[in-house]
């Protein structure tokens, strides 16, 4: 220890000529290498001395006349934490000694009771230990601040989840006082029971692994809405030896947004995507139906005028040849109407547009379907408010639509059923948002549609009725229609509840109603 | 008899044609699968009634029509139009006819074929 600066507070003299002798006297083995040596006979003049001047260690009488006891020692302290404190007390049973070093002292001696190894011994733990401690604070105070100016919230939670600390920041973050945290636990800031159940799991595997973790949470400040955090649990044990979890809570409120505006536009791309793939699917369609339909009907045609030409010539023949014919024109003329239904689908004819009264139409639809066997079992229920509303359309093509969706709804009641059939002026946001539009909707009470299929029902060649000859154009074919009629279609379903279609289409101007 | 001209690339298709309309009894079947060959054939054997495919090799029945039209031998000579490219749907809507001329969708049945052979024959022997 070189060039020491030590003070003295002691209001005897001969105690300081005492001390001061033995720590100059040049005979000791291992001499202290003392440079400057002062003194105080008061607390108070000590204090001042002190403050004008640094020490490297204090050697304290604790009966001073201004100050009595272990007082002395907390005053110092108080003034001059990083200065070492050697206590010089008057006897060993009164346990002032002791108590000074409990008090913030670093080492005493018994007056007149020490020579000069002990006092040299003395001083030399006392630097030391003053040294070791100083570092001790220095670092616990930088990592107080550290914590404290992070605008990240540090808690320590128990294994119940307890709060055991939190920084002051919490008040910035989400409004409750350190105070008003610390004993409560994690759970009353979470609002779902499932990220309650998340958070317990995580801090059990963060003590159990000894592990880092982060997640993501909504958290619940006092006065505000929920927000999402990230939290970063790492074990730490305590001085009683127990783990618990250090946890930096971190709003993310910025990031979420900028991941759901992210999410958002993937989305759009997807859709985008989507809508050109069948675009590009129906322009390629376009362009070689023409060709397969002539390709395609030529053979049709020779295979049909091959079946009549068998006909005539084995009339005579067994009631099998006859069947045969039979099944091998229909299915002739089945792919024929495949043909047909494609032409119609990448060609459709032009629009022919007249005034049209939504209902006769709807009643010769009806009409075309009473023939069929499975029309028996089925009650027709027609809600319509106005018979007459009428649409600006080619009475042909919606005769389409609705012997599509007709036909739907009776396949659907393969065992007999309820059709509902409204047609109502409404307002459909999605077509028009101020005028009324017309309203078809079509219910059966049919077992409904598979949610997988759902999203697929208006894609061309999509069917769920190969077995009994369904081409798989006939919903996309009358959504066309229905959009370049300027109107919007779509199905609702439900398995047990049957199935809804709706096609809304503009009303002709003079027959909207006017409300005042 | 009636005399009628096939013209259609498609041979197959012109034979079961003219078994099937042979069978009645009522009709003498022409065929003339090359369309380069139609026209002089129509001069030549003066048909009742005269069915052209329109999508051929060639020429098109369209313009084989065209030529009758303006030639003075063949002008008054009816003619049906069949062919692969439009749909039932579209000749059916205007009985029959596209522009004023009678357009029948392959595949067709010998009897609906027939009902329009007779009908356009009748128009032809009221003229």
């Amino acid at each position: 220890m070189k060039d020491l600066k030590i003070f003295i507070i002691e209001d005897d003299p001969v105690s300081v000529k005492f001390v001061s002798n033995l720590l100059t006297n040049v005979l000791t083995k291992d001499p202290l290498d003392v440079k400057h040596l002062d003194s105080a006979g008061t607390l108070k003049e000590g204090l001042a001395a002190l403050k004008d001047d640094f020490f490297d260690v204090i050697l304290l009488d604790l009966d001073l006349p201004d100050s009595k006891g272990i007082n002395t020692v907390e005053v110092i302290n108080t003034h001059f934490p990083a200065i070492p404190i050697v206590v010089i007390t008057g006897a060993y049973e009164d346990g002032l000694g002791l108590k000074a070093v409990a008090h913030g002292a670093e080492e005493y001696l018994l007056k007149g009771k020490y020579d000069v190894v002990m006092l040299n011994k003395a001083i030399t733990y006392a630097l030391q230990r003053k040294k070791v401690e100083n570092a001790l604070r220095y670092s616990e105070e930088k990592y107080k601040m550290l914590i404290e100016n992070l605008k990240d919230v540090v808690v320590r939670l128990s294994i119940d989840g307890t709060i055991e600390y939190c920084s002051p920041v919490i008040t910035e973050f989400a409004g409750f006082t350190v105070d008003e945290m610390c004993g409560t636990k994690i759970d009353d800031y979470f609002a779902e029971d499932a990220e309650i159940k998340k958070l317990h799991e995580i801090i059990y595997r963060i003590i159990f692994d000894k592990s880092v973790m982060t997640e993501e949470f909504v958290f619940r400040p006092k006065h505000r809405a929920p927000f999402w955090v990230e939290m970063t649990g790492k074990p730490v044990t305590t001085e009683h030896d127990t783990i618990t979890v250090q946890c930096v809570m971190r709003d993310i409120t910025e990031r979420k947004q900028a991941e759901e505006q992210v999410r958002c536009a993937y989305e759009e791309l997807k859709e985008t995507q989507a809508q050109l793939i069948q675009s590009e699917k129906l322009s390629a369609l376009g362009r070689f139906s023409s060709g397969i339909a002539h390709e395609v009907k030529n053979p049709l045609a020779i295979i049909l005028g091959g079946i009549e030409y068998l006909s005539v010539e084995l009339a005579d023949s067994s009631g099998d040849v006859t069947e045969a014919l039979e099944k091998i024109k229909a299915s002739t003329m089945r792919a024929d109407k495949i043909i047909c239904d494609l032409l119609q689908y990448a060609r459709p004819s032009e629009l022919e547009r007249h005034k049209t009264v939504v209902l006769d139409v709807l009643n010769e639809t009806i009409s075309l379907l009473k023939y069929r066997k499975s029309f028996k079992h089925i009650d027709i229920r027609k809600i319509i408010p106005n018979p007459k509303l009428t649409i600006d359309a080619d009475s042909n093509q919606i005769q389409q639509v609705l012997l599509n969706i007709l036909m739907n709804a009776l396949e659907a009641l393969p065992d007999g059923g309820v059709i509902t059939i409204g047609v109502i002026e409404r307002i459909i946001s999605d077509l028009d948002p101020v005028r009324p539009s017309c309203v078809i909707e079509v219910h059966d009470t049919g077992a409904g549609i598979n949610e997988d299929d759902m999203a697929r029902l208006f894609e061309p060649f999509f069917t769920t009725k190969r077995d009994i000859q369904g081409s798989g154009l006939g919903l996309s074919m009358s959504k066309m229609i229905v959009n370049n009629h300027g109107g919007i279609m779509s199905i609702k379903s439900k398995k047990g509840f049957g199935t809804t279609v709706l096609v809304a289409l503009p009303i002709l101007d003079d027959d909207i109603p006017v409300f005042s | 008899m009636k005399k009628i001209l096939i013209v259609d690339d498609e041979a197959d298709f012109c034979f079961f044609l003219k078994k099937n309309l042979e069978v009645r009894g009522e009709y003498d079947v022409l065929i003339c699968t090359d369309g380069r060959e139609a026209f002089p054939a129509i001069k030549k054997h003066q048909p009742d009634l005269v069915i052209l495919d329109i999508l051929q090799p060639f020429i098109t029945g369209g313009e084989i029509a065209e030529k009758m039209k303006v030639d003075p031998a063949t002008a008054d000579i009816p003619f049906i139009f069949l062919t692969a490219v439009v749909k039932e749907a579209e000749t059916t809507a205007h009985e029959g006819l596209i522009g004023g001329h009678y357009f029948i969708a392959k595949p067709v049945q010998a009897e609906k074929l027939i009902e329009v052979i007779d009908k356009v024959l009748q128009n032809k022997g009221e003229a």
